[in-house]
């Protein structure tokens, strides 16, 4: 089974992929090609934001970064597919999968495309800094996109079930800003997946804190308030 | 001349044709490969399997790595103490889950032995009419004597009954595998089989050697395993 075709064929034509979803058609073959593809996808763009520590912190990150992607919609998925049966829905678990792993493809290609890019910066430039702030505005731009198609997909594939659109419109909404919120702690318990330049290699730094917490530290420090 | 040379194009049995007479779900699709690349040594569906393997062992090292280094983590486990535990603990359960995804595939493989082989007839079958179309198409540049109409006519029939037994085959194969009782659409279904057995049968005894003898010869060929299949199948039941 040629699970790059079933992607390009998805990539083409969203809207027979929509429907198929719907119909619950072909959906173990979209699931398999999806987690595949986009495993790859995010791997290779893994590997090129650690490699600016090491090629351990490239093999790390390779593993890293579809994992937060992966596990993020593995933690998340149970939420919107239980909300989604308790307000009506008659989709079954497994469309849901599909259409979220599809939107994890939108993201993995945006970022494949992005890759040379990363990569022609990692190789012809030695500001780490710089680096990382490229990386964070192209990972933030692919998922978006991929978000915006999950989220058209959504209102697509339950457009029949007769749930008033603005109910729904405002659950999915709710979701996605859980997914994030998720997403986010994932990516932070994570770390490192850029790395630290100069430093000896680390599987993990110490959990500490949350993500929110040192987000609202560095404003804090930024405005020099203690 | 070029219709007929279209009509012998669209004899051909697509993929999207197959889709849809046997609703296999995709897990059956890596299992039929797995059988061809495995059991009967084809190398492209040997790559096709491999490539598959390769990518759910990326999958599973995705997913368990990193949980299992969290879950060890957040049990006290500290960096310099990790690897051990992490490789051992993740490597274990990647190779079970590789192993128990075989064994299943393997299984599953042995159920669809005869819709592998009736697929592998198909292959043979479509090749046969990409050869005639091609054959036919270089005896349309010719001049219009180099092969007889009734040759032609021949040769379109024995294709036509040979596509509608393969699909009569893959519906009853279907049948079977799916109802353990016997349903009177079976019977229909291995009656049809029968009469073309019968054409085939009188193809083979009219056949004069031409052009095409060759080409005709594996068609008829294709045409009679595709019987044996289904007669082995329902001993086999």
């Amino acid at each position: 089974m040629n699970h790059f075709a079933v992607l390009m064929e998805f990539l083409r034509d969203r809207l027979q992929f929509l429907e198929n979803i719907r119909d619950g058609k072909y959906i173990e073959k979209y699931i398999l090609a999806f987690a595949v593809c986009s495993s790859l996808f995010l791997g290779l763009y893994g590997g090129i934001l650690g490699s600016f520590s090491g090629w351990l912190q490239a093999i790390s990150s390779a593993i890293k970064l579809p994992a937060l992607y992966l596990l993020t919609l593995l933690i998340c998925l149970p939420s919107l597919f239980f909300f989604d049966v308790v307000c009506g829905s008659k989709r079954t678990f497994w469309q849901y999968c599909c259409l979220l792993l599809a939107s994890m493809s939108v993201v993995s290609i945006m970022l494949f495309g992005f890759a040379p890019i990363s990569l022609f910066f990692r190789l012809s430039m030695d500001d780490y800094n710089f680096f990382k702030l490229l990386n964070v505005v192209i990972l933030i731009v692919s998922s978006f996109v991929g978000v915006q198609f999950f989220y058209r997909g959504i209102l697509f594939i339950n457009d029949i079930e007769g749930v008033q659109p603005k109910r729904r419109d405002i659950s999915v909404k709710a979701w996605l800003v859980l997914y994030g919120f998720v997403g986010s702690q994932l990516g932070w318990t994570l770390r490192p997946i850029f790395g630290s330049p100069g430093k000896s290699f680390e599987i993990f730094r110490n959990l500490e804190s949350n993500f929110y917490a040192h987000l609202v530290h560095i404003i804090s420090q930024f405005f020099g308030i203690n | 001349m070029k219709e007929f040379n279209q009509e012998f194009h669209e004899l051909s049995i697509t993929p999207q044709e197959l889709e849809e007479i046997l609703h296999i779900d995709a897990i059956a699709n890596i299992a039929i490969d797995f059988y061809r690349g495995v059991m009967q040594k084809k190398g492209k569906y040997l790559v096709s399997t491999l490539l598959t393997e390769l990518g759910l062992m990326a999958i599973a090292i995705v997913l368990i790595l990193p949980t299992t280094a969290i879950v060890l983590q957040a049990s006290g486990t500290r960096d310099r103490h990790l690897v051990f535990p992490l490789f051992t603990i993740s490597f274990s359960l990647i190779g079970l889950i590789l192993l128990a995804f075989n064994l299943y595939c393997w299984q599953k493989a042995k159920q669809l032995k005869s819709l592998t082989h009736l697929l592998s007839e198909i292959e043979k079958y479509n090749r046969v009419v990409h050869s005639v179309t091609f054959v036919d198409r270089l005896n349309s540049l010719k001049s219009s004597d180099s092969q007889p109409e009734q040759n032609r006519l021949e040769t379109f029939e024995l294709l036509q009954t040979i596509r509608h037994s393969l699909i009569t085959a893959l519906n009853v194969e279907q049948l079977m595998r799916e109802q353990t009782q016997w349903i009177p659409s079976r019977y229909e279904l291995l009656a049809t089989l029968e009469s073309d057995l019968d054409i085939l049968m009188a193809f083979t005894a009219r056949h004069d050697e031409n052009d095409n003898s060759q080409l005709f010869n594996e068609a008829l060929q294709i045409g009679l395993n595709v019987h044996k299949e289904i007669k082995k199948f329902q001993r086999d039941r």
